[in-house]
């Protein structure tokens, strides 16, 4: 099973373009998708969920290109939008059977994968109540029941774990990683630790173009030796931030605690720490490579 | 004053930079169009005997300005509302209403800004009109384009009409009851009837015509008849009076209007339709509910009333929240899918019939019930074939292709509507479900039309099954391919209703897709609906073979 993405491009009517000239190969395994807000992230998610047509390049989905031919990749997509919507005058378990109608599941596999995904997305108890009486939290669990319903053998996933309480963004978490073996899942979303929990590969897209696509550890490897934690005086802040990438601070009643890239240490107290995928992911929209 | 102009500006902003109404103004260019080259016609009919004698102003500046006035009042008065009914609608679906309900914005301003975006609306409409009077004047017309007595009509007759139509638009959208189809029709019909005022200027000379009837001139058909009565005298002397038809009225003989002063009764007139304009925003304040809804039921209906006086009987429509411990991810195991292609369309078309059926009010579900099983009732309580035939002809069958309305009025715009479009689309089965959601519209149709069915059947008026056939397909399908095209409702609503009004329920031939008539099934009337209904359905399948590609 393999996604390959050729020079993929997507320009909108304002003449913008959404990405350009990406190109990717995906194998079985978590492809974590990252980038800041307009990326492209989603426009990218829609072109492999063939509900969008690329203004260039293809993809190919087993071989199969997916834009001349989007119903080979259809019969195995599993597709979670970001803004998708249910009918809310139907039940749970009714609005599984129509998606499951939909995806081509006989009935009696369809009532098994039913009764899985409502255990697997822990909505037992509400699977005879309408959708209209779901909470924000609860519909975004029914959207990612029905990608997994069909057992797709490419599961696009866009921001699922928007609207989930930490409980529930972890049991996703699990859901996806044990879901994830003989499957490409292509796991959008801005929240870094999502992705570092789940993914076996990264791929960061900023301003639409395609800025690296490794795996974890080579993407936080790219950092190692860079990341200090120091102490400094709450006025000394706005000095570190224009002379460093700070990525985080923590308030404290003798100053503030940052970290931050750099190449040498900032402060005579600083103290190196061990990279995660957030330092690298900010290293690598701010440089606009990974090199 | 200052947040009143912002949200009207922005509401007005949001609404100009859609593609739709570029259409829109596309289709007033060419009724301006129309007007011009006499295709549009504003005549005083004369009828001696059988014969009916139009008789229209000569195209001078002054009387095309006539023209475009009242067509610009008829416009605003019948589509006006159609498209300025959307302006809390769409507030709701990009949810900005949650941002607006957590400011100090008042509801006052915020809808009076609305109302001011509605209105801008209708100016851009009128400005759209009066730019096509007066470049097809300049080609088509008689005399100098002077753009005065072109424009002024223009705007003094249906600039009011803006105002009151943009005020009612708004009344209905903060009713629950009256934001849907519900509303969409009940419209239609206040709008025919504000026009029943105009019964009272039959056979009266303009001097003759009562205050009330002149007070309650919706779209200005008395103030031109005020106008143009001394031109028309001229021509036709023993004229017996009443206000002058627009239509596509083939004109016979002429009169010439080259305008002049208009008395102060008319500013008046058109100025105090701006009064129940204001009142109705203002009753529209009370009606609206700041606080935005979330799909979720609030407990205020007809069931929730009844569950509420009945302790044992809990009432679950609330937002709920799971509390059960879960069971482990890893304790669940998950059934593999090795077939991804098992048909299911069955399942589909079902999922489908249970869609268009939920939702509904309960009095629809009665009169759904009454429909289908009055004809089988009264069959069996036995008389002649033709006392049974009779009144279910005349009476149920048009009443059973309108019922549906509520249910055909979702079709093509369901899955936009909720979002769904993306996961349709990406399924394997996106044009069957077109098929299956087409198929449900029909099931709905022969279901609520069953009565009818059987009581042709048993008395052997096996020749009625075409009208009942013309009934089952026409609706579902002109509902599918207005839904896709337009991806709204209205457009299907008006359409039908007007359809149904003037074939099945006032008995025009040409119209009667259902054969209430002899003459429609004699002439295959519903037969011809029944090909068109082919048509309308492939070209929404055009549609969605284009969304899928």
């Amino acid at each position: 099973m393999k996604l390959r993405i050729e020079e993929l491009g997507k320009k909108y009517a304002e003449g913008a373009w959404g990405i350009r000239d990406v190109s990717l190969e995906l194998d079985e395994g978590i492809h974590g998708l990252l980038g800041p807000n307009g990326a492209g992230k989603s426009t990218l998610m829609s072109i492999l969920a063939t509900v969008m047509k690329p203004t260039t390049g293809t993809a190919y989905w087993d071989g199969t290109d997916i834009v001349s031919s989007p119903d080979a990749v259809r019969s195995v997509l599993g597709y979670l939008p970001q803004d998708f919507g249910v009918y809310p005058d139907l039940t749970l378990e009714e609005f599984l059977e129509y998606v499951a109608a939909l995806r081509g599941l006989d009935s009696e596999t369809a009532s098994a994968r039913i009764d899985e995904m409502i255990s697997l997305t822990n909505l037992a108890d509400v699977r005879n109540r309408k959708l209209k009486t779901f909470s924000g939290g609860m519909r975004q669990r029914v959207g990612i029941a029905q990608a997994l319903l069909n057992d797709p053998d490419l599961l696009v996933v866009d921001e699922p774990t928007v609207g989930l309480d930490p409980e529930e963004r972890v049991r996703l978490r699990s859901a996806l990683s044990n879901t994830a073996s003989g499957r490409v899942v292509v796991l959008s979303t801005h929240i870094v630790p999502d992705v570092e929990a789940t993914a076996n590969k990264i791929a960061i897209l900023d301003g639409g173009r395609l800025r690296t696509h490794e795996t974890v550890e080579d993407l936080v490897g790219r950092v190692a030796g860079d990341v200090y934690e120091c102490l400094v005086a709450r006025e000394q802040l706005s000095d570190i931030r224009d002379r460093y990438q700070v990525c985080s601070t923590v308030q404290r009643s003798d100053g503030v605690e940052v970290r931050l890239l750099a190449e040498a240490p900032p402060t005579d107290d600083a103290t190196h720490v061990s990279p995660t995928l957030e330092d690298a992911y900010l290293r690598t929209i701010e440089r606009g490579d990974a090199t | 004053m200052r947040r009143i102009y912002h949200v009207a500006r922005a509401d007005f902003l949001q609404r100009v930079r859609s593609r739709r109404l570029l259409a829109v103004l596309a289709v007033v260019a060419y009724v301006g169009y129309l007007v011009n080259v006499g295709q549009i016609e504003l005549a005083y009919q004369v009828a001696d005997g059988h014969a009916t004698t139009n008789f229209h102003g000569v195209n001078t500046a002054a009387f095309i300005g006539l023209k475009a006035g009242l067509t610009g009042s008829a416009v605003v008065l019948f589509g006006g509302f159609y498209l300025m009914k959307n302006t809390l609608e769409r507030d709701r679906l990009h949810e900005v209403d949650t941002l607006v309900a957590s400011t100090s914005v008042s509801d006052t301003a915020y809808l009076v800004g609305k109302w001011l975006s509605n209105i801008a609306l209708g100016v851009v409409i009128l400005l759209t009109l009066g730019f096509a009077t007066i470049t097809n004047h300049a080609v088509h017309g008689v005399g100098p384009t002077n753009p005065l007595p072109l424009l002024a009509p223009l705007f003094v007759l249906a600039f009011p009409v803006c105002a009151l139509v943009g005020a009612v638009s708004l009344l209905f959208e903060t009713s629950d009851r009256l934001s849907g189809t519900l509303g969409n029709i009940s419209y239609l019909i206040l709008a025919t009837f504000s026009l029943a005022g105009l019964s009272a200027t039959q056979s009266a000379l303009p001097g003759a015509i009562p205050l009330w009837a002149r007070a309650g001139d919706v779209m200005g058909h008395v103030a031109i008849y005020d106008l143009t009565a001394d031109a028309l005298l001229a021509s036709v002397p023993d004229y017996g009076g009443g206000v002058p038809s627009i239509g596509t009225l083939d004109g016979d003989e002429t009169f010439r209007y080259d305008g002049g002063s208009w008395p102060p009764w008319i500013y008046l007139q058109r100025a105090g339709l701006v009064v129940p304009a204001v009142a109705v925003v203002l009753g529209a304040t009370a009606l609206f509910e700041r606080t935005p809804s979330f799909e979720s039921s609030d407990g205020s209906g007809f069931v929730s009333r009844i569950a509420a006086k009945i302790p044992s009987v809990a009432w679950r429509g609330d937002a709920v929240e799971d509390e059960t411990e879960p069971r482990s991810v890893d304790s669940i195991s998950l059934t593999s899918v090795t077939d991804r292609d098992a048909g299911g369309f069955g399942r589909v078309v079902l999922a489908e019939v249970r869609l268009a059926l939920r939702g509904q009010r309960w009095w629809w579900y009665v009169g759904a019930l009454a429909l289908a099983a009055g004809p089988i009732l009264a069959l069996a309580n036995g008389g002649s074939s033709e006392a049974a035939v009779a009144p279910v002809r005349a009476i149920v069958l048009p009443l059973a292709f309108v019922w549906p309305i509520f249910v055909w009025s979702e079709m093509g715009v369901r899955t936009v509507r909720h979002r769904m479009t993306a996961l349709v689309l990406s399924s394997r089965y996106a044009r069957k479900q077109l098929v299956a959601e087409w198929l449900a519209g029909v099931v709905v149709a022969m279901g609520i039309g069953a009565g009818v069915l059987v009581t042709f059947v048993a008395t052997g008026q096996t020749e009625l099954l075409l009208g009942y056939a013309g009934g089952v397909f026409f609706a579902p399908s002109l509902a599918i391919a207005t839904g896709i095209w337009s991806r709204s409702s209205w457009l299907f609503e008006v359409v039908y209703l007007m359809v149904w009004y003037v074939g099945p329920l006032n008995g025009a031939v040409p119209l009667d897709f259902v054969g209430s008539t002899a003459g429609s099934i004699e002439r295959g009337v519903p037969l011809a609906f029944v090909g068109a209904s082919l048509v309308l359905f492939g070209t929404a399948l055009v549609r969605r073979r284009a969304e899928i590609q």
